[in-house]
């Protein structure tokens, strides 16, 4: 006999094939695959790439909560640690205050050993570049959340950035994404801000990049181009005025709406249907959190 | 009296020699060849333009020869920055337009109607912007006229940026700016 407690929980599955897509459109994870190119993403993306790989040394993103750039970081780490020619570390939480802890927290990124002293550490990073460069592959590291670094963790930084194979070659390239803090942080270690050679922010986007994100997600996520439009030009502009063009409120407000949709039988995501959500759930940010 | 005035006459032969401003197209010591390419109209105007900022011997026939130049060079120093790396291109630079956002351009209009326009370049800069656009097209599909286009816009910035003395040539313009990128 069945338990009468027991129920299907397929049925309570959102209907995704409705929408025409396979996989959820709008997650708020860092997933590179999703990433939708604005201008500003661009203009950062091609100018720390070329900073990277001419050996350049520091480069700097900043940005706003929800403005991309975990995403990017992600991006920047899945493309370099795949070409032959680079090795990656990623850090996405950095070590309070210590700058050892960092050092061994990279160290261990990039399967190195971890020693109890700061000079024994960067022997280690010294010995790796040595022989990384010997094969031709320039070490990066990309650290996320830079702007809860400590001047001495930006200390130690340098040391590594000052570090060059024998024949003269490329150091360890860096780069440091973080909230607008970074670049007020930087300023404290002179030393440091010198080395940076750009600087990229990444802004909120305008209405029609909003509209090109959620076209973008959808069609990354399975909806052919052929379908009409899911939200109709008119539904965008109250999502850009809610969400203030940041991206990641943009894909969970749109998560939302797409939730709600599937529960009724409309056939398109309308400027009506965004503002009654909006009214009706004008809490749903705090129900998500 | 009249023998005096006859003297200070030249003769026939003395002015027929003598050198004068020449109409039509600027003589060159190669002849340059004819390319076609599509540009709006306001890229043709701003052509134009651009010939007047430049030193007195550069004439607007002159200008895609430079933007040619000021492409190529460009682009062989990026070339050459990730000579250690496997690609010609960074990473980062995931499409044509990315090139005007790391050269810190604005993006052009793509929606503007282009018209199919004769330049005239000399066969050095025609085979640089066949090279260019071999490049640009492998990795991104870029036409021969977007290439143009971009060396358009990155000889407009090199003006902006720099001051040209009045009594430059055209080869002393090409030499600087292949010393200022290569």
């Amino acid at each position: 006999m069945a338990n009468k407690f027991e129920f299907d929980i397929e049925q309570y599955k959102p209907d995704w094939d409705r929408l025409g897509v396979v996989v959820p459109p709008f997650t708020i994870e860092a997933d590179p695959r999703f990433m939708y190119l604005s201008t500003e993403t661009r203009r950062a993306l091609s100018k720390v790439s070329y900073m990277v790989e001419a050996g350049q040394g520091a480069s700097v993103i900043v940005g706003e909560i929800g403005t991309g750039k975990t995403t990017l970081a992600s991006w920047f780490h899945s493309r370099y640690h795949r070409r032959p020619d680079f090795v990656a570390a990623k850090i996405d939480e950095t070590p309070k205050k210590s700058g050892l802890l960092l050092l061994r927290r990279i160290a261990a990124e990039f399967g190195l050993r971890t020693r109890r002293a700061t000079e024994d550490q960067l022997n280690e990073f010294r010995a790796f570049l040595i022989e990384q460069t010997e094969k031709g592959v320039l070490p990066l590291i990309i650290i996320d959340e830079a702007h809860e670094l400590f001047p001495e963790q930006f200390v130690e930084l340098r040391r590594l950035l000052n570090f060059r194979d024998p024949k003269g070659g490329k150091a360890y390239q860096l780069v440091l994404l973080g909230r607008p803090e970074l670049d007020i942080n930087l300023r404290e270690v002179p030393d440091f801000n010198d080395r940076v050679a750009t600087r990229s922010s990444l802004d909120p986007l305008t209405p029609d990049d909003t509209k090109s994100l959620i076209e973008y997600r959808l069609l990354a996520a399975g909806r052919t181009s052929k379908m009409p439009p899911l939200f109709t030009d008119e539904a965008i502009l109250p999502i850009w005025r809610e969400t203030r063009g940041y991206p990641r409120s943009i894909c969970m407000l749109c998560l939302h709406l797409c939730l709600e949709f599937l529960s009724t039988d409309g056939l398109q995501i309308d400027e009506p249907f965004v503002i009654q959500f909006l009214e009706k759930h004008y809490d749903y940010r705090q129900a998500a959190d | 009296m009249s023998n005096q005035s006859d003297k200070s006459k030249d003769s026939t032969l003395a002015a027929l020699l003598k050198e004068k401003p020449k109409r039509g197209r600027p003589r060159h010591d190669v002849s340059r060849q004819n390319v076609y390419v599509a540009l709006t109209v306001l890229e043709k105007s701003h052509m134009r333009n651009l010939s007047k900022e430049m030193p007195k011997s550069i004439v607007r026939a002159d200008v895609p020869d430079l933007a040619v130049t000021i492409l190529s060079a460009r682009l062989e120093a990026m070339r050459r920055a990730v000579a250690d790396r496997n690609r010609e291109i960074p990473e980062g630079v995931t499409d044509f337009d990315s090139l005007y956002l790391l050269w810190d351009m604005m993006i052009p209009d793509s929606d503007e109607e282009r018209k199919w326009t004769s330049i005239r370049l000399s066969p050095q800069e025609a085979i640089e912007l066949g090279r260019v656009q071999g490049t640009l097209n492998a990795a991104f599909g870029a036409t021969r006229s977007d290439t143009f286009s971009l060396g358009l816009a990155l000889l407009t910035q090199y003006l902006e940026d720099h001051t040209l003395s009045a009594d430059l040539s055209l080869s002393d313009v090409r030499n600087q700016i292949i010393n200022i990128y290569l």
